[in-house]
């Protein structure tokens, strides 16, 4: 098995993609992101699919660590989510 | 000492959301993670998405200990078992919590990553949320 080589990352880096995130989730809804998760580096989106699964081996390929980024879920409008 | 987090809305409402690391020695498991900030659970619980998006192996939820438990959250109905040496920081706070790992979904739509009230009692932190003017934060006694 060949040993995957990803590049690291800083936190201050994920709070700022998390931060873009929470600011962007209307325009993502607008991008036709609604149902899907998002992978975001750099403020940019790198990848989405329905699937987390699929995302996440896209995201491997790109040789990007997932556990570094973040990788939400663009929930529809009006869902709510109670804890 | 303050901690601030940031006062977002997500999934329907203004939400405490924070940004943190957590890592385990044994499983070994390290990322970054969001969660929620949720003074009525009790418990530290992973979200599934943040268990998938960290890789953790079939092989290494076997390393989680304890009973299944079974948990209610946020709609959902799952079983967890217990990771028990996480050590979560947040900016220069580390707190060493067993955080909840789902193992299963038995109902309902997974619900994302919740610091329970064991991190502010681990930590000996309390907690302001003050949704009107969009501030939150943690306090340390020290």
């Amino acid at each position: 098995m060949t040993e995957q080589i990803f590049q690291p990352r800083e936190m201050e880096a994920f709070e700022e993609d998390s931060r873009w995130f929470y600011k962007n989730v209307a325009f993502l809804r607008k991008k036709n992101l609604t149902g899907k998760f998002v992978a975001i580096k750099n403020k940019e989106i790198i990848a989405s699919d329905s699937n987390l699964d699929v995302l996440i081996k896209f995201v491997e390929r790109k040789k990007e660590n997932p556990s570094y980024l973040v990788i939400e879920f663009v929930y529809p409008e009006g869902t709510v989510v109670l804890l | 000492m303050r901690i601030p987090i940031s006062v977002d809305f997500f999934a329907g409402g203004l939400r405490p959301m924070v940004a943190l690391s957590l890592r385990s020695k044994e499983p070994h498991i390290f990322g970054f993670i969001n969660a929620i900030v949720d003074t009525g659970s009790p418990s530290t619980i992973l979200g599934s998405a943040d268990v998938q998006k960290m890789r953790i192996s079939q092989i290494q939820m076997q390393k989680l200990i304890g009973a299944e438990k079974e948990v209610n959250l946020g709609g959902a109905q799952m079983k967890t078992r217990s990771l028990p040496e996480a050590e979560l920081k947040i900016k220069d706070k580390i707190v060493k919590i067993p955080v909840q790992v789902p193992i299963k979904i038995i109902n309902g739509v997974p619900p994302p990553t919740i610091i329970g009230v064991d991190f502010l009692l681990a930590g000996k932190l309390k907690f302001f949320f003050d949704p009107s003017s969009r501030e939150a934060y943690l306090e340390t006694s020290d």
